[in-house]
Order: C-alpha cells, then sequence, then structure tokens
C-alpha cells in the first residue's frame, strides 16, 4: 500500500487549504521514512480528497437545477464514497496497531488530522521506554553526626565525588 | 491474630482477584488474620470490611507479596483465576482457603449506592444502561476486536438499548458513534459505580468483566448483572469466565487454542520495543490483522448473547421517550453522519427513474455536512 501511495503534495492540482495539518503542526515531509510519519501522510492524504471532494460537491449544489447537475452531483457523490472507502480502508488496517486518526472539522473542511499510536505515547515516547525522574532532596544532617555513623548505605551520584 | 500485608502491583483486574482471596481467607479462617494491603488501584478495597491499617514496620506484621502461579496450570486443570492468589496464600501460609463465591469482592458505601447513577447525573433521567469497552491495554492488543465489530452492536441496538463507552484516557479505545461517551472520565470509584447501576456489560477480557461480576447489582434489576465477554482464544473458560456471563471464545475451534489458551499477547508487533511483539508472543493466525479467534467472533453472536440477556431476565429495551431523553447525549460523529447522509442520497440518484429525478432536481440544497454536532448546535 505504501509504494501506491502518492502524496498529494506531489501533484501539479494540489491546493494546500484543503490539506489538513497533523496534530496540530505541518505534516511530515513528503519523503519521510519513519512508520508513523508514513501512516500519517495516508490518513492526510485521504482527508484531503475527501476535502477536495466536498468542496466540488458545495461547488456542484451551487449551481442552477438542471439534469446536468444532478449527475455532476452524482460524480461527486461517488468520489466521496470513494474517499470514504478509502478513508475506512485505513482505519481498519491501522485499528491492530492501536492507530486512532480523528479529524478536527472546521466549516466542512477537515483541517487537522490528530493522530495516535500503539507504540509512542502523546509526547512521542515510545512506550515501552523506561521513565526516570530524579528529585533532589537536601536531608541535614543531626549536629556533630557524620555520613559514615548512619546506619545506612547511601550510594549514587553525589557520592565519592561522582556527578 | 496474625497480621498480614498483601502486596501486589498488577493491573486492577488481577487486584479484583486478590479481593476475592482476602474475603475467603477471613471467611474461611474467622477472627483469625487481620489484613491489609499494598496495591495499585487503592479505590477498589475502599468500604473493604476486611481490611485494617497496619504498619510494615510492626513485628507482628508479615508482608506477603502475593502471585498467581496457577495460571501455568491454566490449561491443564479447570481452574479459576479466583482460585490464583488463594492457593497462592494456602502454599505460601500453610492455609486451606476455600473460594466460597465465584466473584471478587468490591464493596459500595450507602452513600455510594444512594446517589443517582452517572447516566442519571449526565442526562437528568434515570435511565437503562449497558457499558461498552470497546479497546483496551497496549500490551495485551490481542485482546482487541475490532472497532468496526463494536460498532455494529450498537448500531444494532440503536434506540433499544444506551451504550455507555469507558476506558482509560492512555489506553486504546476508538470512538463509537450512538454512545454516551464516557471515555477518560470514570475514575475508578466512578466506574464501579457506573457498574453498580448498570443493566449489563459489554466488552473484552479486561477489569470490567471481573467488576461486572464483583459488584452488587443495584436493587430493581437483574439479580445477575449480565456480561457479555468477546474473549476468543487466548484464554481458558475455565480460567477467566464467570457462569453467569456469556463468554464468546474459541477454544477447541482452531489449532492453535485446540488444547487450551494461546495466551500470547500481540496480534500484530507495535514496534514499541516492548518484548510482547517477539515472534513467540504474537498471534500465529491473522486475518486482516485480526486474531483468527477473534474474527470468528461476529457481531451478530454479540447480539444474539445480548438478547439471550433480554428474554432470560426479561429486560425490556428503552421506550421511545427514554430512547428521546438520551440520543441529544449520544456520541453523533458528523463523520458518520455525513457517511450515511452521501449514501443514502446517493442510492436514491441510482434508484430513481430519470422523470422522478427530474422532479426532484432542484430539492437539494448545499448543506454543511462535515459540520460537528457542537458547530451544528451553534448555528
Amino acid at each position: 500500500m505504501q509504494n501506491a501511495f502518492e502524496d498529494p503534495r506531489r501533484r501539479h492540482d494540489f491546493v494546500p487549504q484543503f490539506y489538513p495539518k497533523a496534530n496540530g503542526r505541518d505534516a511530515p515531509a513528503v519523503d519521510a521514512a519513519g512508520q508513523n510519519d508514513r501512516i500519517v501522510l495516508q490518513f492526510l492524504a485521504a482527508y484531503y480528497h475527501l476535502n477536495c471532494q466536498y468542496s466540488r460537491l458545495v461547488e456542484v449544489r451551487n449551481q442552477a437545477a438542471s439534469l446536468d447537475r444532478t449527475e455532476a452531483e452524482r460524480n461527486c457523490l461517488q468520489e466521496i464514497e470513494k474517499g470514504l472507502i478509502l478513508r475506512d480502508s485505513l482505519e481498519d488496517r491501522y485499528a491492530p496497531f492501536g492507530v486512532v486518526a480523528d479529524p478536527t472539522l472546521r466549516h466542512g473542511v477537515t483541517v487537522n488530522v490528530k493522530v495516535s499510536f500503539g507504540n509512542r505515547d502523546a509526547t512521542g515516547r515510545r512506550r515501552s521506554d523506561q521513565y526516570t525522574l530524579t528529585a533532589y532532596v537536601p536531608i541535614p544532617l543531626p549536629t556533630g553526626t557524620k555520613l559514615e555513623d548512619l546506619p545506612l548505605k547511601i550510594e549514587g551520584p553525589g557520592f565519592n565525588g561522582e556527578y | 491474630m496474625q497480621k498480614l500485608i498483601l502486596v501486589n502491583y498488577q493491573s486492577p483486574g488481577d487486584l479484583v482477584m486478590l479481593t476475592a482471596a482476602v474475603r475467603d481467607l477471613h471467611n474461611s479462617y474467622p477472627k483469625q488474620f487481620l489484613t491489609d494491603v499494598r496495591t495499585g488501584s487503592p479505590e477498589l478495597w475502599e468500604n473493604n470490611p476486611y481490611i485494617t491499617p497496619l504498619d510494615v514496620r510492626d513485628p507482628e506484621v508479615k508482608v506477603l507479596e502475593c502471585h498467581y502461579p496457577l495460571i501455568n496450570a491454566s490449561n491443564r486443570q479447570p481452574v479459576h483465576f479466583l482460585n490464583g492468589f488463594i492457593e497462592y496464600l494456602n502454599d505460601q501460609l500453610g492455609l486451606q482457603i476455600k473460594l466460597m463465591r465465584r466473584a471478587g469482592d468490591i464493596h459500595l458505601s450507602n452513600a455510594e449506592k444512594r446517589r443517582p447513577s452517572l447516566i442519571e447525573e449526565v442526562t437528568g433521567f434515570d435511565l437503562p444502561y449497558w457499558i461498552i469497552v470497546a479497546g483496551g491495554k497496549l500490551d495485551y492488543t490481542i485482546k482487541w476486536w475490532h472497532f468496526r465489530r463494536w460498532q455494529a452492536v450498537v448500531d444494532h441496538f440503536r434506540g433499544k438499548i444506551i451504550f455507555v463507552q469507558v476506558g482509560e484516557k492512555h489506553h486504546y479505545h476508538p470512538a463509537l458513534n450512538g454512545v454516551l461517551d464516557l471515555r477518560g472520565q470514570t475514575p475508578l470509584r466512578e466506574l464501579i459505580r457506573l457498574v453498580y447501576h448498570a443493566q449489563g456489560v459489554l466488552g473484552p477480557v479486561t477489569m470490567l468483566m471481573h467488576l461486572a461480576a464483583a459488584v452488587e447489582c443495584s436493587p430493581g434489576g437483574a439479580s445477575e448483572r449480565p456480561c457479555v465477554v468477546v474473549a476468543g482464544g487466548r484464554e481458558p473458560p475455565s480460567w477467566e469466565a464467570y457462569p453467569e456471563h456469556h463468554f464468546l471464545h474459541t477454544m477447541g475451534r482452531l489449532s492453535c487454542c485446540a488444547e487450551g489458551g494461546c495466551w500470547r499477547s500481540r496480534s500484530v508487533p507495535l514496534g514499541d520495543g516492548d518484548e510482547k511483539d517477539e515472534p513467540r508472543n504474537l498471534c500465529v493466525d491473522v486475518i486482516d490483522n485480526l486474531p483468527h479467534c477473534m474474527h470468528l467472533i461476529t457481531p451478530e453472536a454479540v447480539v444474539e448473547a445480548i438478547k439471550l440477556y433480554f428474554q432470560k431476565f426479561e429486560l425490556s429495551g428503552l421506550t421511545t421517550p427514554q430512547a428521546e431523553a438520551a440520543a441529544p447525549f449520544l456520541r453523533q460523529e458528523s463523520m458518520y453522519a455525513f457517511r450515511n447522509e452521501i449514501r443514502e442520497r446517493l442510492g436514491l440518484l441510482e434508484q430513481l427513474p430519470w422523470p422522478e429525478l427530474h422532479a426532484q432536481v432542484g430539492q437539494t440544497h448545499p448543506r454543511d455536512h462535515f459540520a460537528t454536532t457542537a458547530e451544528k448546535n451553534n448555528n
């Protein structure tokens, strides 16, 4: 599917205002190679296609009533139907990977697609990565007490001159 | 009296099992133990009469980290998850605790029971509802059913059952359409209260199925809480299922679960660096990225299981006024509405003969099909 995918930004008739943002930011580069970036680009392309077709539908419906208009409407609807099927197939394909692509719409146009992944959290970290939290907690010793007198073994940075 | 602090930091579903062990320790050995716990999800222990605050520094206290190695025998012996911690305590403490009730042990305070249901608080009406979980944690993705299948079940009962979708915010819970959406909005005590008032529960193998059995039913409902579990072939029903539940499994239908649960972790690798991505943990029989066992369970089978509960307990679906009262609170994703509208209009255009089509020309108007519910309301 990736081989067949064509980024609409490469097309000569690309309309930038119909190309949504991804998670509120500009889309990944056309040649982005990361697996998640490729998934994002596919969803953006699907919603771009829907935006274009919807715009055409509105245009057609603004025309005076005629059989030609009805035929044009039918063509637009069929294109939208194809776009919806493509969008659904992307959702189906990536659902088992924990991918959710949630569109944000403004005045009928998808302006942003919020994409979340099964393998990365909202900050982009791999979910299985270890988190390390560090806190500096000063503990004053009682007057006259030496560290070595305490019934504790204290290790780590800060002791024996390590940092 | 022997003082025990039981320690376990596994998932809440596991802890529901531990509640049963604590209950039956006391039932089997009355007035012989004082018990406290150190676990995650402390909300599960609220109002629990078997918990006594104990101090780990008390020399009389025995601190015991709890496990359930019995799981390793689950494909060979007819043992239930509820027996897991009980067997462990028996081994560690030289006891003979017996499982007294086939459910965990979750307690609500009288104040919690008296409060109206969360749904009544949201809608202003005391409406019957089912809880639905349409996803799960990201560790064992093999338990997931496809969200379109959950959606098909919800769609089937539209106007008859209110489904309340729940799920932890940071887990995988794709939004369903036509549900009352409480994803990420039910802290554990609220979830327990939600279960208390629920007519039924629907989901994969998750904590919620254990809560469905462990939380008592509110007065006036069925004596047992209906629960339909889409389980597939990962876990043997003898280990996981409750007698009153419809546990939809495929044990014996596929070679990979012919002799028991596969106990694998994921249907496809997520690429998150977790060892659950390793081949030994992956499903060996995948159809369209869905485990074959989960693929075999159809929305129709789930619908049928729910209908059986309605017959068994003589439950009634929503009345028309109830459905109308709930409708404004259900998630109406504009993309679904748009898709349906497009398909209806296209169908109409395909079916109409030319003269009628001609007569209809001019009756359609440009509309903001993609407008969200909020946008439409604002307009």
